[in-house]
């Protein structure tokens, strides 16, 4: 009887151990996302969201910068470009001086934004990172909305 | 002579005049640009260790160089770096950079480049030395940064170390042995004149 509520616990505590490991392994390969299954925190225009970050940079960190905060951007293109890491950039212009410069992951899809052209009006999901010293608010594993 | 011409023609040299006047100032403005800037900068953060290597890019930084005072400003956004695996990048953000708190890394110095002709092929040596910010945490920074201009092209790049503790970057025990104690820093910039 004894031997047999040994392997009982021997059998559950390596059935636990597979769990545990392969949690953990699954946490490890966890693999990169972009927005697109994401529900949005905020649904804004660009221009509105540049707006934000030009009339106070440090409140729209403090609201905007923040994994747990995804955005819905609508905007009139300015340019689309891939950039030295192979990542394609889609700008919006906007009504302020500030543009908003949204990244797409590489060899991800994401809606293939390289689609688009000046004066086009896309919408995109993505997280925001904050804005760069050319008045450039910054969006990351942006992806189209179709 | 001009005397001599007719009064139209007269005016149509000093117009020729003024717009050839205006294209050499144009010229040697461009020529003469003082400010040099990247909204591309490469910014590598890379950790080696027995354990493991870790490979963090930031292709979307920001520089700028002002030849006439000397002085160089970089900046990262924290949220805008990637790593391989989105959990290292989680960590990063969330317990080591605190990126919700501290959005930014960004240095500020300054460097001789007076004798930097940007306008003509060349190898350069510029000693820039100045503060980092970083997790709410300002440091001394100093490093030797090339500039290589070749057909027109100006590529500025510099690499030096920063160890995670002078910034309040705190590692726990479990993962000591995987991130080492000398963060190689990388910065690679392709830059434009800025008119």
């Amino acid at each position: 009887m004894n031997n047999m509520k040994k392997k009982i616990v021997i059998i559950v505590a390596l059935a636990l151990l597979a769990i545990g490991g392969s949690v953990v392994l699954y946490q490890w390969n966890k693999p990169k996302t972009n927005a697109a299954d994401v529900k949005p925190t905020y649904v804004l225009s660009a221009d509105e969201l540049a707006g934000e970050f030009i009339s106070d940079e440090n409140v729209a960190n403090g609201k905007y910068v923040k994994d747990s905060v995804a955005f819905e951007i609508t905007g009139i293109v300015d340019t689309v470009y891939t950039n030295d890491g192979g990542e394609d950039i889609l700008v919006f212009q906007t009504k302020s001086e500030a543009k908003v410069a949204c990244s797409f992951n590489a060899g991800q899809d994401s809606g293939n934004p390289n689609q688009y052209k000046k004066g086009d009006t896309v919408k995109l999901k993505g997280y925001c990172g904050g804005i760069d010293m050319f008045l450039e608010v910054q969006m990351r594993a942006c992806a189209i909305v179709k | 002579m001009a005397l001599l011409l007719p009064n139209a023609l007269q005016n149509k040299i000093i117009h020729m005049k003024n717009l050839i006047l205006l294209v050499v100032l144009t010229v040697s403005f461009q020529a003469n640009a003082q400010k040099y800037f990247s909204k591309t900068a490469h910014i590598k953060f890379f950790s080696h260790t027995s354990a493991e290597d870790i490979k963090a890019d930031n292709y979307k930084s920001s520089i700028v160089i002002d030849k006439a005072t000397g002085v160089v400003q970089v900046e990262g956004l924290i949220k805008m770096f990637e790593f391989e695996k989105a959990l290292m990048q989680e960590h990063f953000n969330e317990n080591y950079l605190e990126s919700d708190t501290y959005p930014k890394a960004t240095f500020k110095g300054k460097g001789d480049f007076s004798g930097v002709n940007f306008a003509a092929d060349g190898n350069y040596s510029v000693n820039v030395a100045g503060q980092l910010t970083m997790h709410g945490a300002t440091k001394d920074v100093s490093a030797t940064a090339t500039i290589k201009i070749s057909g027109g092209k100006i590529e500025g790049s510099t690499k030096f170390n920063i160890n995670p503790i002078d910034y309040n970057v705190k590692i726990p025990d479990l993962v000591k042995g995987q991130i080492s104690d000398k963060i190689e820093v990388t910065v690679k910039a392709t830059l434009q004149p800025l008119k």
